[in-house]
This record gives C-alpha cells, sequence and structure tokens, in this order.
C-alpha cells in the first residue's frame, strides 16, 4: 500500500514537471521586420508603482515608434511580470534571453531586483538598459546602459545648486534615513560639501518609520540650517519629517530625493520642498507627460520618462547597427548626444554607460513642479 | 556505551526472546521492503523525473532546478515537522548560511563545488546541530520563535559584515562541480536532484527503521521514548543537523541559481511559502510536499501567464486556510485515504 | 531471590504535600510482583521515581545491584527497565509491528551506514526482530492484528500493544501502569493470562493497579500504597486480609 502510493504520487509529480516543462517557451517567432525586446518589470507585488510607470514608458516610446515611419522595423515590447520578487525576476530574464532569444532587455527598476537579472544578461552577453540609480550597476557589469542619473551625479547636482545659491552666512545640514540609501547618499554629500569647503552644522540619521520627528526638528531648529539636504527614499517618512518641520516652524528649504506620493502625502507641507529628478512631469513636460498619462499613469514620474527615452534610443541603436545582441549593443554603444523627449545629450561608449551626467531640481509650487536647476 | 551488565542483561533476555520465537513456529513475517515491480516503477519514475532537462529549454531547466531547490526544503521541514514533530522555522538560517559558504567556498576559496558542497553541508549540519541544542529545551511556539530569531541574528550581522558584500550581498561568482559551471542549468539541476533523491533515500530508510520509530516515539510522547530507551535528545540533534546539511545544500544551489546572494536569503518569506507548502501538502507526507512543492512553484512563477500575479499570496493564503479547515492532513493525507480505500475495495473484490 | 529493584525511604513532595514519603519497595527477580492502592494513593507517582521519569526528593533506588537513584529514563531503560503508561503513546497511523519494533529501540544495531541507507544489512537485522516482534504479538494474542494500523484497533487490543511494545525491549523488569485501566471484563481475564505467561517465559514484572481483584488472582507478592505510605507487603492473601487494606479500600469489596 505504501508503494503504490508512493508511486502514485512520484507518477503524478513527474506529470507536473512535465506540464511545467511543455506550458513555457515556444520560440521568439523569427518574422523579420519585427524587433522584439524584453521589459522585465514588477507590474505586481510591492514595487508595482515603479514596475507600471516603466512599463508604460515603454509602451508610450513603442507607439510613437511605430506611428512615425521612420524604421522599417516594428518594435514589439515582450512584457514580463516579475512580480516583486528576486528569483522571478532572474527566472524570467533567462526566458527573455535563453528560451525566446531576445537581443536587448529592459527594466527591472528596483536595484534588488536588477542586479540577478544583470548577472544573468551579463553572462548572456545581451544588452541590458536600466534605470537604477545604483553606482554599481554600470561599474560591476559590462553589458548595462543607464537610462537615468546615478546617485552620487544626483548628490552632486544637489550641492552645485547650493554652492551656486549660496549666500554669506548661509548654512547647510544633512539629515538620511539609517537605510542604505540614506547613509550612501548623506555619506557621498557630506564628501562633495568638503570639496567646496562647507562643512555641515548638523548631520542627523533617523531610523525608517518612525511616528515622531520632532526630536529632529527641533535639533535643526537650534542649528537652523539655510538648506537640509535629505537622503531618504520613503514616501511617507518625508512627508511626516516636511509635515512636523512646517508645524514646528522650521523655515529652512528642504532638497530631497523624488520619492513617489511624498508631495500629496506631506500636503501644504510640501510647498517650497525642492526635489532632484531626472525628470518632472508638468507644464514644462506637457508633451511627454501627456503621452504617459495616456498609458494610464496618473502622475507620471521620472522612471517612466526615462524609460521612454530608452526605449527611442533602443530604436535608434538598432536602427544603425542591427538587431543581433552585438549589433544592439554596439548601437548603444555608439550613441552620441542623442536626444530623447525627457532629455537630450545621450551619450554612451564602450567605457562610459553612466548616463545622464546631471540631474533636475524643481520646486513644488503647491499645483505643479517649476524646475529651478540648472538654470536656463 | 553497553557495560557489562547490559551485555549479560541482553543475552539473558535475548534467550528469552529465542523461546518466544520459537513458539511462534516459524512464522514467515512480511517484509516491509517486498514488492518488487512497485520498486522497479518507483525507480523508472525518478529516473524520468531526472531525465526532463533532456526535453526541456534553457529557462524551463532552470524553474526545475528551482523546483528542485524549494523540494529540498521542503523535504528538510518533513523531516523536522513531519517525522519529529519539531516545530521549527530556522529553515531560513540554514538556507542563506548555505548560500554565502557556497560562494565563499567558491570565491576566496577557489573549492570545486565537490568539496565546496561537502563543506556547505557540513556548515549547514553544524549550524542545525548548534540549534537543535539551543532549543533543546523548549517546545512548540518557542522553540519556533527560537528558530526563527536565529535567522532574523543571521540576516542582521550579515547585512554588517562589509567582507560578505553587506546589505548589498554579492555578485560575480561561479560555482563550479567537476570543474563545469553550474551556470548550466542541466547540471543545476542533476545535481540538485541527486542531493534530493539522497535526501529522500535517507528519509525512507529511516522511516523504515530505528531511526524513524525513534523520531515518531519522540513526537508522539517524548517521555514514554525515554522509556524504551531512546535518547529523545540526540536524536532531535541528528534530525536538525540532517535537515541543516540539506537545507544547507538548498541555498548553495540557489545562490548558483539566483547568481546574486544577499542577507535577504535569511528573510522570512521563504520559510513562509516553504511552510505554505508543507501544510498543503501535508507535513507527514513526502510525496504530498514534492507535488505541491511543484505545482505551487510552478503556478508563483507562471502566476503572470494566469493573470493571477496579483492574487498569489491570496492563492497562497486561502490554500492554507482550506487545507487546516478540510485536509488537516494535506493532499498527502488525502492521497493516503484515496489509496486506503482503492486497497481495501481491491480487498473486498478479491475476497468475495 | 535477589532482589532485582530496591527502593529504600523513596520520597517526592508536591510543595506542601508529600505525596510519596518514605517509601521501600522491593522487587525480586522472577516474580510478578503487584503496587495497588486506591486513586490518588501515589502510584504513578512512585513508578516515575522508579523509572527515571521523575526526580527524587529523597531515597535510593538499586537496580540488579547498582545504584540508579536520578539515572534518566533512556538510561534505565538501556540498562533494562521497562514501562508501560496509563494514556496511549502509540504512533496511531503506523501498524501494529511497527509500534512494537519501536521498543526495540536499544536491541537493534546496524552500524553505519546501514542506519540512513536501507542495504541488505539493514534489511536483515529488521527482519530478524521482526519476527521476534511477532512471536511476542503472539504472547500477548496479537498476532492477527500484526499488519493493521493502531488507529483501526479496539481499545483493548490497543492497550495489549503497549504492553507488547514494553516486553520488546527484552526487559530485565517490566514496569506496567495501570494497563487494566477500562479494560472490559473479558479483556481483564485475558491480560491476567498475558501476565501470568509473562512470569512463566521469565521475565520480572511489576504491574501497577487499583483493581485489587486481578492482581490478588495472579501475583507472587504484592505491596499496598495509601496516602504515599507502604500499608502493607507480602503474598497476597496475607495483604487482602490485612485491617489496614481493608479500611484504605473502605466502602468496597476488595475484589471489585
Amino acid at each position: 500500500m505504501m508503494r503504490s502510493k508512493v508511486l502514485a504520487s512520484v507518477t503524478a509529480a513527474s506529470a507536473l514537471l512535465l506540464l511545467a516543462a511543455c506550458g513555457s517557451g515556444d520560440a521568439a517567432g523569427d518574422d523579420s521586420g519585427v524587433f522584439k525586446f524584453a521589459v522585465v518589470t514588477e507590474k505586481t507585488g510591492a514595487y508595482a508603482d515603479y514596475g507600471l510607470q516603466l512599463e508604460a514608458g515603454v509602451q508610450a516610446a513603442v507607439k510613437d515608434l511605430n506611428a512615425s515611419g521612420d524604421y522599417d522595423i516594428e518594435f514589439e515590447p515582450v512584457i514580463y511580470d516579475c512580480q516583486s520578487d528576486k528569483s522571478i525576476c532572474v527566472q524570467h530574464a533567462r526566458e527573455a534571453v535563453t528560451a525566446e532569444g531576445l537581443s536587448a532587455v529592459i527594466g527591472p527598476i528596483v536595484s534588488v531586483d536588477i542586479l540577478p537579472a544583470a548577472e544573468v544578461t551579463e553572462r548572456a552577453k545581451v544588452p541590458h538598459l536600466v534605470m537604477a540609480v545604483l553606482n554599481q550597476i554600470t561599474d560591476d557589469y559590462t553589458n548595462t546602459f543607464r537610462w537615468s542619473v546615478q546617485s552620487d551625479r544626483s548628490n552632486q547636482t544637489v550641492v552645485d545648486y547650493v554652492e551656486a545659491k549660496m549666500k554669506p552666512g548661509d548654512t547647510v545640514a544633512i539629515v538620511n534615513a539609517t537605510t542604505d540609501f540614506g547613509m550612501g547618499g548623506a555619506a557621498q554629500q557630506t564628501e562633495q560639501l568638503a570639496a567646496i569647503g562647507i562643512e555641515p552644522v548638523a548631520s542627523i540619521p533617523h531610523d525608517p518609520d518612525q511616528a515622531d520627528y520632532t526630536p529632529i526638528i527641533t535639533e535643526l531648529k537650534k542649528a537652523d540650517p539655510t538648506y537640509v539636504l535629505l537622503s531618504d527614499s520613503n514616501p511617507a517618512d518625508i512627508a511626516k519629517l516636511l509635515r512636523q518641520a512646517k508645524e514646528l516652524g522650521l523655515k529652512s528649504t528642504w532638497i530631497g530625493a523624488d520619492a513617489s506620493g511624498a508631495i500629496q502625502l506631506a500636503g501644504d507641507a510640501a510647498e517650497g520642498y525642492l526635489t532632484v529628478s531626472p525628470w518632472f512631469p508638468g507644464p514644462d513636460t506637457q508633451e511627454l507627460t501627456d503621452k504617459l498619462v495616456a498609458e494610464g499613469i496618473k502622475t507620471p514620474g521620472w522612471i517612466s520618462a526615462m524609460a521612454y527615452d530608452a526605449t527611442l534610443g533602443l530604436a535608434e541603436a538598432v536602427d544603425s547597427s542591427g538587431t543581433s545582441p552585438e549589433e544592439v549593443t554596439k548601437g548603444l554603444e555608439s550613441l552620441s548626444d542623442f536626444d530623447g523627449l525627457a532629455r537630450t545629450g545621450w551619450t554612451f561608449s564602450a567605457d562610459d554607460r553612466r548616463g545622464q551626467t546631471t540631474s533636475q531640481i524643481a520646486e513644488w509650487t503647491g499645483t505643479e513642479y517649476k524646475i529651478v536647476w540648472p538654470e536656463n | 556505551m553497553s557495560d557489562q551488565i547490559t551485555v549479560t542483561d541482553d543475552r539473558r533476555a535475548a534467550g528469552v526472546g529465542d523461546a518466544l520465537v520459537t513458539a511462534s513456529g516459524g512464522r514467515k513475517v512480511a517484509d516491509p521492503g517486498g514488492g518488487r515491480a512497485t520498486g522497479a516503477a518507483a525507480l523508472l519514475a525518478a529516473a524520468a523525473v531526472a531525465a526532463l532537462p533532456l526535453a526541456t529549454d534553457y529557462s524551463t531547466t532552470y524553474l526545475l532546478a528551482y523546483i528542485v531547490i524549494i523540494a529540498l526544503l521542503g523535504t528538510s521541514l518533513h523531516l523536522l515537522m513531519g517525522l519529529m514533530g519539531v516545530f521549527s522555522l530556522g529553515q531560513a538560517a540554514m538556507f542563506g548560511t548555505g548560500a554565502y559558504v557556497a560562494v565563499v567556498a567558491s570565491d576566496e576559496l577557489a573549492l570545486d563545488g565537490i568539496l565546496g558542497l561537502l563543506l556547505v553541508a557540513l556548515v549547514g549540519a553544524v549550524l542545525g546541530l548548534v540549534m537543535g541544542a539551543v532549543t533543546l529545551r523548549v517546545t512548540d511556539l518557542y522553540l519556533a520563535l527560537a528558530t526563527l530569531a536565529v535567522g532574523y541574528i543571521f540576516e542582521n550581522v550579515v547585512r554588517n559584515t562589509d567582507w560578505l558584500g553587506g546589505p548589498q550581498g554579492r555578485t560575480g561568482f561561479v560555482i563550479t562541480v567537476a570543474g563545469r559551471s553550474l551556470d548550466d542549468p542541466r547540471l543545476l539541476f542533476w545535481v540538485g536532484i541527486v542531493a534530493l533523491y539522497l535526501f529522500i533515500v535517507i528519509i525512507w530508510s529511516m522511516r523504515r527503521s530505528k531511526l524513524g520509530r525513534a523520531f515518531m516515539a519522540t513526537r508522539e510522547s517524548p517521555i514514554a521514548a525515554r522509556s524504551i530507551g531512546i535518547d529523545t535528545r540526540r536524536y532531535k540533534l541528528l534530525g536538525f543537523a540532517l535537515a541543516g546539511a540539506f537545507s544547507g545544500i538548498a541555498g548553495a544551489l540557489y545562490a548558483a541559481w539566483s547568481l546574486v546572494v544577499d542577507p535577504s536569503v535569511f528573510g522570512i518569506d521563504l520559510t513562509l511559502s516553504v511552510l505554505a507548502i508543507a501544510i498543503v501538502g501535508g507535513l507527514r507526507s513526502l510525496p504530498g510536499i514534492l507535488i505541491v512543492g511543484a505545482a505551487l512553484t510552478y503556478f508563483r512563477n507562471s502566476a503572470a501567464d494566469f493573470g493571477a500575479a496579483d492574487y498569489v499570496l491570496l492563492v497562497y493564503g486561502s490554500l492554507i486556510v482550506l487545507s487546516l479547515r478540510f485536509l488537516p492532513q494535506g493532499l498527502g493525507g488525502l492521497l493516503a485515504s484515496t489509496v486506503t480505500a482503492g486497497t481495501s475495495r481491491m480487498r473486498g473484490r478479491r475476497e468475495s | 531471590m535477589a532482589a532485582l529493584l530496591e527502593a529504600r525511604g523513596v520520597t517526592r513532595r508536591w510543595g506542601g504535600l508529600v505525596a510519596v514519603n518514605e517509601v521501600d519497595l522491593v522487587v525480586e527477580t522472577g516474580t510478578l510482583h503487584g503496587l495497588i492502592g486506591p486513586n490518588g494513593a501515589g502510584k504513578t507517582t512512585l513508578v516515575n521515581m522508579l523509572t527515571g521519569v521523575d526526580r527524587l526528593d529523597g531515597g535510593t533506588v538499586t537496580f540488579a545491584g547498582e545504584d540508579v537513584t536520578g539515572v534518566p529514563a533512556h538510561r534505565l531503560a538501556g540498562r533494562g527497565v521497562a514501562r508501560s503508561f496509563q494514556t496511549s503513546q502509540l504512533f496511531e497511523d503506523e501498524s501494529v509491528v511497527d509500534n512494537v519494533m519501536a521498543g526495540r529501540h536499544r536491541l537493534i544495531e546496524y552500524r553505519f551506514p546501514h542506519t540512513f541507507l536501507t542495504t541488505p544489512r539493514t534489511r536483515r537485522v529488521e527482519r530478524e526482530h521482526r519476527l521476534h516482534v511477532i512471536g511476542l504479538l503472539e504472547l500477548v494474542g496479537l498476532a492477527e492484528d500484526a499488519n493493521r494500523r493502531v488507529s483501526q484497533l479496539p481499545y483493548g487490543r490497543r492497550r495489549l500493544v503497549e504492553l507488547a511494545r514494553a516486553i520488546a525491549s527484552d526487559p530485565t523488569l517490566l514496569v506496567l501502569d495501570e494497563p487494566a485501566a477500562g479494560l472490559p471484563g473479558s479483556d481483564v481475564d485475558v491480560l491476567a493470562q498475558v501476565l501470568v505467561r509473562l512470569r512463566e517465559v521469565g521475565f520480572t514484572v511489576l504491574v501497577i493497579e487499583h483493581n485489587i481483584g486481578l492482581l490478588v488472582s495472579v501475583c507472587d507478592r504484592m505491596t499496598v500504597l495509601s496516602e504515599g505510605r507502604v500499608i502493607a507487603d507480602g503474598d497476597p492473601e496475607t495483604v487482602r486480609r490485612s485491617p489496614e487494606v481493608i479500611e484504605a479500600y473502605v466502602g468496597r469489596t476488595p475484589d471489585a
């Protein structure tokens, strides 16, 4: 009895595995005239907000590319939902580059997902277009092309802005979350400030997800800095800091990273908040903003705009060099001063795949972003 | 172990036993391992599973390898929770340790996987022993929390150890077995399946030996077990060590599979999803766990194809609740009762 | 006859209550020894101390000439003390043979690696022990149930499985804690016969009961416990007539 039970189960298990084996992967249709590329992104799960932005940017760009008539080839993204799960991101990246034999991969967005995905594409020698800001992603991999601004350059942009605006007697403080993002950012800013001879009057770390940040605000009030440089990627925490600063009457100007939703959560307290980001939606960028909204994104952010430009750049590379992974890589490496719709002057080479050299800073006026840096 | 008194006692007692056996008149004993035909069929099925990668493409083979890794973890949970009745949530600590040891063994020590995996198994077993020893005096909820805490401690230590890559973890390693890279999904699958089959054979062998009976006796009642001469502590430690060795190997293979190790390998997510598999499959049923492990892992990976990506956790949760309500023994219990009903029906037919 | 088990001044306290108070108990080799007493007399507490399950607050225990005071249960079992329990401790989902095989734990040795991988050697050793177990099952009248699952057995037969499991370790001393508890009359008779057969094949047995009738008919010697003290000790007839015993069982006929 025991034996036949075991036998039945083993048979069932093998049947299931076979089913799994047959279920996936008829190889990509090699119909010429269509260029298929992989978009592996977090459409569901914890990072769906970001992942959906990435997908929307690609879709908007593909529509425009195919409608333009500028290319003899049709572009078709193959979308994989990796459910905000590292293992599934790896699995789908593999599916894309091995079973489907696709010549380029875009996404995913979150660094814990993109690192393993890049391991896959690098080993398969397939070019990988990324939006991640982490330096490591272009430093450690030879096949990645960053379509955004890496974090040290964003921090440098903030420091450049402060340097330009500082009047005698003005001071700077640093506030950061004790996360990888926050500590890394604070360390970079401290170093970059030191390079121009500024020492922060206060440098205050905080643990994420606190309810009460008044001790930090009180400490800031004592130091009374002109600028507070904030390294925090948690929207709720940014909103709490801004609200409590306003309640306690702190006069400083806050400059922080773009964390989706922070502005809405902070309400009036976000007025005058300076955000550093590769791109801002609004009247200055109405055309792209509208395209992204048409893809179902209520408040388009930099991720969707960068994905849009990345897709344009990919098309350009394919057009100039060809559709195999080596040709696409070559095409991307030879992009020089390529103008996207979100940003201009995209330049890559085999030695430098780090993307834009500077970021932008915008002030939230209460209704829209007003770009204040770089000054026109 | 046996002093002189015991030896003489044994001899005396054996005399008594012989008298009894003679009294039984040489009755034949049913061999529990009988049924050569079904045994051969099981071997055939096992070989068929092992041959799967010959028929699948690269990425599907990777998925199969992942299923094998999950099956290894499920099997270790079956040993601890099903056979021994120890409610341990420490799998992630052993798994994560295995992953990091494998990476360090290949990166820093340049060990081939044949030695590397042995090292991983050894370290996993030692960690299992330590966990078993630390939790010897606690049971149930306290044991679950204590073992869970080990995972948290390890995650924090690793996160703050730059040498191990800190919060970003380590990438860019290549784990080899017999000189060939585990980047080859077939090799990865086959190494995993060898480990899995070895583990299954050990568990099946144990079940039908004094070890299995000692585990079960300890599970039912430690006091009664001790009264028939079972050193319950020793067996608890042995079980933890075995589970640790194989969870460690699962972790090592996971490192080769995912190409990145970071502190999240110690996280609770993995423990919970394997626990879900074990509950739905039936803690005491190895076949049930293997089937459900394969099915749920396949579902999880392909959820987007079914349009169910948003509901993965919902499906897991519902399956747990439903099986606890309607199938407390899980799928394995259902299989067993179906088979029992089938055999008794057949028996009835034969007798009539 | 030499004393196999000898307890002197054994004492156990639960807070202020003295559950077992300076009890002396001598079980001689080859005898069937009854330990009786009304509910709450301290029988199980005493047996728990004698078999290493519970600790002693005072006194000494000697087994086969060696001081075993405070030796844990599994070690005592290794020296040849086996016991059964009042409540069922069987594996419900396993066969009768497998349950009884658990009792042979200390006698089975296959050596590494035969312990972890079923080899011809493992099978041979297992078969030898199974054969032995089948013999035991015949002794206690369970031969027909050998391959049935324990969960399918009626209560009376389960008690016999427990008995068989205790015997299976080839004990020098067999301690049975209320083996007749909850048994219908016909099964009690079967049990009594089994106990007599056990003594005949050479076991030394200590039986705990509150049912005085069962023991009087089969025991060689009896000890009566009441409120934690020994109130009578000797051959069954003498014990039964002892005024202390009649008083302890007041309100009941001595042969229930």
